[in-house]
């Protein structure tokens, strides 16, 4: 009985090492691959006012089909002391799209009421400041001298926040 | 009782589910097909079949997989396959793994066929598996077709045109058909492929096996790792190239599609009628497969006392690979124009094609009349030779234990070559790990034999 039992553990090890070099076909299945959020122009600091807002595409990949994909959305803002930020538009919350309000100085999801400081894009208001994602992924700002604002990266993860940044 | 209960360890609580499900299920269909797991090395021809299903697991399991990234247009068909190829992780093995299973999958279904026709299986009432297996091997063939069109290369396209122009060839119906199957323009063939490839025939083939697969199915862990094994070997030593990419401004020359279509192919540039040679040849060459079982009337199961089933075989078999070899063949004189290098002799081909019937007739009736009388003499007068070699118990250890080292090996060049980028490298390990479980799982059935004889 117990050479039996040895037999079976001895085909058991060997069965999960046949099947062991597969666990990498995770990477398969979590790749977000037509993201490459390279440096990319999205707009000139003299276009926008303080206290203004724009809504750019990013990455950018001139596909109409991929370039209408929410994620891609984001929000560039001049705040009004003259600081330029920029957060994903897409809501913490159920993955609406978010503008910001300039006559409120916040950021708000018309779905569900959820309300993000844009100074930190920290949800302070509403369902999405409930969760434990309430951070808004922050793109990588870089302005030059004439003024042209390019991104540059993103912090976090579309759509799951900065705190869920695998 | 309660304390009964608390010394029951985890372990045996979950045997004690085991069992609860397994009793609910044998109220299900699941309980009416019977698997059997051989306890000795058995000869792969008695189930070739399960092998076949085998492969058609992996494509489906693979196939799915390569859905998420895949995208049926025009535009981005060829740009989604080579981001799976070259960019996604991992894509590029399950993208090998699918094409070589694939491969796999024909070349095991064609040795069921002739392995079944051979030895007379259809004559014990399964004319219906046989029957339902000849469709299948059809339809096998079908999807491997809209498989390999899908990623819109040169190839690929030949491989469309070649089938539309021969949808377009059947009189009357010929181009209504064509617009059902193919739609109107690339845009839509891409698309109707794709609803071809992904549903309509693996649906058809899932169908068909509830009247093909027999009750009793001999399942052999050792033989299924060695094809899976098999199968990411080829992948790794022969990737299968991305081709070029199909643009409607240049012509593609010369190309030759998948191995398995050559012989429509060659048929095709014989330059006699398209229906004829592309349609009505192949439809009775699968119709005369089809109706074996109800023309063979003899006795015996064995090839050797059964000449016409075993001539047409043969004749069958020799058909397929002479003309999937001459599917290759281009005339390499290029001061010819095009039309010219392609086209295949028609009174030569067609002569070669009849005279195998003629031959392979005329041999295996040559064979059952006059050698095998003496055959059977003679094997009455030999007694079977008997092989017998033991292992002891301590050959069997060794075995085992350095074939688990082997495997731990195979399987850290496997992960290591994968992190380095070298995903062929890797597919190759990946098999030699799955091939010493098939070692493995062999000597364990012997070791089982051996405490039995104890």
């Amino acid at each position: 009985m117990k050479r039996r039992k040895f037999l079976k553990t001895v085909m058991g090890i060997s069965g999960i090492l046949a099947v062991t070099p597969f666990v990498p076909i995770k990477d398969y299945l979590i790749t977000n691959v037509s993201f490459e959020f390279t440096r990319q122009k999205i707009g000139n600091i003299n276009e926008l006012p303080p206290g203004s807002r724009k809504i750019y595409t990013y990455p950018v990949t001139g596909n109409p089909e991929l370039d209408g994909d929410p994620f891609r959305k984001f929000l560039l803002l001049r705040l009004p002391d003259g600081s330029l930020k920029s957060y994903s538009a897409v809501c913490l919350h159920l993955w609406c799209l978010v503008d910001y309000k300039s006559e409120r100085n916040q950021i708000e999801c018309p779905c569900h009421g959820s309300i993000y400081d844009p100074n930190t894009g920290i949800a302070i208001r509403g369902p999405a400041s409930l969760q434990f994602n309430k951070t808004l992924p922050e793109v990588k700002i870089e302005v030059e001298e004439n003024g042209d604002i390019y991104a540059n990266g993103v912090v976090g993860v579309i759509g799951y926040g900065k705190e869920g940044a695998v | 009782m309660g304390r009964r209960e608390q010394s029951k360890g985890i372990l045996s609580r979950l045997m004690d589910l085991y069992d609860w499900v397994v009793d609910r299920l044998e109220r299900t269909v699941l309980f009416g097909i019977r698997l059997v797991i051989p306890k000795k090395l058995l000869s792969p021809h008695g189930f070739l079949g399960m092998l076949t299903l085998v492969t058609f697991i992996i494509l489906g399991i693979t196939g799915m997989l390569l859905l998420f990234y895949y995208k049926p247009s025009l535009t981005q068909a060829y740009d989604t396959v080579r981001l799976i190829n070259d960019d996604v992780s991992f894509g590029r093995i399950l993208r090998n793994i699918h094409y070589h299973a694939s491969n796999a999958m024909l070349l095991l279904a064609i040795y069921h066929l002739f392995y079944q026709l051979f030895s007379g299986k259809y004559k014990v009432k399964n004319e219906v598996i046989w029957v339902t297996g000849v469709i299948l091997g059809v339809l096998t063939f079908l999807e491997a077709y809209t498989g390999y069109d899908l990623i819109l290369n040169e190839r690929a396209v030949l491989a469309i045109n070649i089938g539309a122009s021969l949808t377009n060839s059947v009189p009357v119906i010929g181009t209504t058909l064509a617009r059902v199957l193919l739609g109107f323009g690339f845009s839509d063939i891409v698309l109707h492929f794709y609803v071809f490839h992904v549903v309509i025939i693996p649906v058809l083939m899932l169908i068909l096996l509830t009247v093909h697969l027999p009750r009793n199915l001999i399942f052999d862990p050792p033989m299924v790792a060695v094809v899976a094994g098999a199968i990411l070997i080829a992948g790794g030593l022969f990737p299968v190239p991305l081709g070029v990419k199909f643009d409607p401004d240049v012509p593609p020359g010369v190309s030759i599609p998948e191995w398995y279509i050559n012989s429509l192919y060659a048929l095709i540039r014989t330059g006699i009628d398209k229906f004829v040679a592309g349609v009505l040849l192949p439809t009775l060459f699968i119709i005369y497969f089809l109706v074996i079982p109800f023309i063979d009337r003899s006795k015996g199961l064995s090839w050797e006392e059964r000449p016409l089933a075993t001539g047409l075989g043969i004749a069958g078999l020799a058909q397929i690979a002479v003309t999937t070899v001459w599917g290759f063949y281009v005339n390499p004189d290029k001061t010819l124009d095009l039309a010219t290098r392609l086209v295949i002799d028609p009174v030569l081909f067609y002569t070669v094609l009849v005279l195998i019937i003629v031959v392979s007739l005329l041999a295996s009736y040559g064979y059952t009349k006059y050698i095998y009388p003496r055959v059977k003499m003679e094997r009455r007068r030999r007694p079977e030779p008997q092989v017998s070699f033991k292992l002891t118990r301590n050959q069997l250890y060794a075995i085992l234990g350095s074939a688990i080292v082997a495997q731990i090996f195979a399987d850290g060049v496997a992960f290591w070559s994968y992190i380095s980028g070298m995903a062929d490298l890797a597919m190759i390990w990946m098999g030699i790990s799955l091939i010493t479980f098939a070692v493995i799982a062999h000597f364990v059935r012997v070791g089982y034999e051996i405490i039995r004889e104890e």
